[in-house]
């Protein structure tokens, strides 16, 4: 009997863990610009406000250029999606789940995330970036926080594993239901007659 | 009020970590047997909405619940490895710690005022447990409680009066003895399969709670904390009590790794060993509390599952297979042993005794289940036919289950032992029929054992004969059975 197994190779789940967390950071970059202008501050707020990771306050200050806040604050933020997203698709593997089902796949994702700005938010902030504390306020929490991780970051990196499914067998793409089929063992016959 | 920490809500803290700890674990490797997940009782592949296994099963062949198992790491699972047997005697050890430290916490907590720190006394908890769920999020100090904040006395409630609760009243609804008896207990939960979900969902939960609590630890005051939980210091320590209670805790913490590494070692290195001391405890609770119960089973035929999983390859034994080339017209059904009057039975003449019908549902050990119809021959209408003399106490069920896929086939034939008192009760048959038609070889034709309060495995498949005996100690490897033998598991099966 051939049971085919999922592979869980290591440079496979770090390509497309990287490559996932990117993608999904982007559209949470995105969700992050447009919530912050929704909520009446400057555009270039969520750049500065990761920049202030490396730069500290000064982030803010009119000295701090756009361009330098655009640059650091986009490889910071890439580069912290991209090492979430290899944490993602490993404990995905770690659990035997790059073959789940595509709505629990973004259900994770949302878990995760959620955990993510735990971290991120009520962690790493207070200890080691307490200057940023105090530009967290309750919208910039809920709607650049808790709302765009659980509902786009992580929903996003889920999206992406359901579809490039990395470490599954090509031939298990597009199956809905995995199924086996009872076919009668060879030997004794297996249909028996009415008595 | 001020509430400290006595010294009971301390060692129940701990012991609460230890047998929670070995809980998940041994739940573990339980998940590993049949690693899947559903919201039905049919089980059908493919209708699972979780699976934690890398297999895929092939499609166009025979293949069975035991091929789908996942060995999990020691690591993570008790014992690990594919250790079903002892990973069940580990949770069943693990729930009767957990239970008796439960219930001398709930019953302490009732006469003491303590019970102050959890139990809500007005509606406010709730907008209270909001404003500080938001002081949280805002980065704030958390509103100050007596002892806890509204958030934490609400999230330790449920924690200790719904999740628990849920726990274990989800994990009793899974018992095939307690469905049979109480099918409307199992069906509070939406079935069995949907409280075997229901019972990892809150696993999950249960882990989801400790980290979040452990990191709360941490935020308040990590020192602090442990000087209230190990020395039931509430007031600020000094720095010899801050320094004891983190050696402490650290020593807590060291004692329970222990116990885990003795435990998960001892069980991989020393199974029979293990499961000797382990059913010491756990197969008296199992016989006093579950194995009386009788079932009472009669599902609807419309609940029938539509496409049964077989499990076990057919025999290859040379005698088995000319007789179902034949189809089992030369088989006689020997009954022997202790008896007044030995019986030798064809298929015809067991069909010729009135039968009994019943819709049952199965339950595997591994955990996938099924709803299925059968006939047969009631067991207490041979017992009367063969007449057991007064010494005999156990049917000792032979096979042709000669386990050709196991081990090379070196393990001897399936066989399993079934208490005298048990086969007496309605509902343990020999089935001949089933889902209407003749048992097909792949069910185990042309016998097959139903004891309806039981896990599948003390139901044989391609039964040859029986014969009742005084003790099974000295049969076998001495468990009651061969996967009693083999895999370590009980020689009752009532959960």
């Amino acid at each position: 009997m051939a049971v085919i197994v999922e592979e869980r190779d290591m440079g496979a789940v770090f390509v497309h863990g990287c490559l996932g967390g990117v993608a999904a950071g982007l559209v949470l970059g995105v969700t992050a610009i447009v919530s912050t202008v929704a909520l009446g501050d400057s555009a270039s707020d969520p750049f500065r406000f990761v920049a202030a990771f490396v730069v500290g306050d000064d982030a803010f200050s009119s000295d701090f250029s756009l361009l330098a806040a655009l640059l650091l604050g986009s490889t910071i933020h890439f580069a912290l999606s991209a090492l979430y997203g290899i944490v993602f698709v490993a404990l995905l593997a770690l659990t035997f789940q790059l073959s789940a089902r595509a709505w629990l796949l973004v259900l994770y994702g949302a878990a995760f995330a959620f955990s993510v700005w735990e971290v991120n938010f009520l962690a790493a902030v207070p200890l080691s970036f307490p200057y940023l504390a105090g530009r967290l306020d309750l919208g910039t929490q809920l709607w650049n926080g808790v709302v765009s991780y659980c509902l786009v970051y992580g929903p996003a990196l889920g999206v992406y594993v359901a579809l490039v499914r990395p470490g599954v067998i090509d031939s298990w793409r597009g199956r809905s239901a995995p199924g086996g089929t009872f076919t009668p063992p060879t030997g004794p016959t297996s249909s028996r007659s009415e008595r | 009020m001020d509430l400290d920490f006595p010294l009971w809500i301390r060692l129940t803290h701990f012991f609460n970590i230890l047998f929670l700890s070995l809980l998940v674990r041994s739940g573990i490797e339980i998940l590993g047997a049949h690693p899947m997940l559903y919201w039905n009782d049919d089980c059908t592949p493919g209708s699972e909405w979780v699976r934690f296994t890398r297999k895929r099963m092939p499609r166009g062949e025979l293949w069975t619940a035991e091929d789908e198992k996942q060995p999990y790491t020691p690591v993570v699972a008790l014992p690990g490895r594919d250790n079903l047997g002892l990973g069940r005697y580990w949770h069943f050890v693990g729930i009767v710690g957990w239970i008796v430290v439960g219930v001398v916490y709930v019953v302490a907590l009732f006469v003491t005022p303590q019970w102050h720190r959890l139990v809500p006394t007005s509606w406010d908890v709730f907008p209270d447990a909001y404003d500080a769920l938001l002081a949280y999020v805002r980065l704030e100090p958390p509103p100050t409680g007596d002892p806890f904040n509204a958030l934490q006395q609400l999230t330790y409630f449920g924690v200790i009066f719904v999740l628990s609760p849920l726990q274990i009243a989800t994990g009793i609804a899974m018992s095939p003895a307690m469905a049979a008896r109480f099918p409307w207990f199992t069906r509070l939960f939406g079935g069995r399969q949907s409280a075997r979900s229901l019972h990892f969902l809150g696993m999950i939960a249960f882990i989801g709670f400790t980290i979040h609590h452990i990191a709360l630890v941490f935020g308040h005051g990590f020192v602090d904390g442990m000087a209230a939980i190990i020395l039931g210091v509430t007031d600020e320590p000094t720095s010899s009590e801050s320094a004891v209670a983190v050696a402490l805790a650290i020593l807590g913490l060291g004692v329970i790794v222990a116990v885990h590494i003795w435990a998960t070692r001892s069980s991989l290195l020393h199974p029979r060993r293990m499961q000797n001391r382990l059913q010491r405890l756990v197969d008296p609770l199992q016989r006093r509390l579950l194995q009386p119960l009788r079932s009472r089973q009669a599902y609807p035929g419309e609940q029938i599952t539509v496409t049964p999983r077989p499990n076990g390859r057919p025999p290859r034994d040379p005698r088995y297979q000319a007789l179902a080339r034949d189809d089992f017209r030369d088989f006689r059904f020997e009954v022997g042993g202790l008896v007044a009057n030995p019986l030798q039975l064809s298929l015809d003449d067991l069909r010729a005794l009135a039968g009994d019908a019943q819709v049952t549902k199965h339950v595997c050990i591994q955990g996938w289940s099924q709803v299925v119809a059968w006939r047969g021959v009631a067991l207490s209408r041979l017992l009367d036919r063969c007449g057991p003399l007064p010494e005999a106490r156990y049917l000792l069920f032979h096979t042709f289950d000669d386990k050709w896929d196991h081990d090379d086939g070196q393990r001897g034939y399936y066989y399993t032992t079934v208490d005298l008192e048990l086969a007496r009760r309605p509902q343990s048959i020999l089935a001949y029929d089933m889902n209407g038609g003749p048992l097909p070889i792949e069910f185990g034709a042309p016998l097959r054992l139903r004891l309806e309060n039981q896990l599948g495995y003390k139901m044989v498949k391609w039964v040859r004969a029986v014969e009742l005996i005084d003790d099974y100690r000295t049969i076998g490897e001495g468990k009651g059975g061969w996967r009693e033998d083999v895999l370590n598991y009980s020689q009752i099966a009532p959960i």
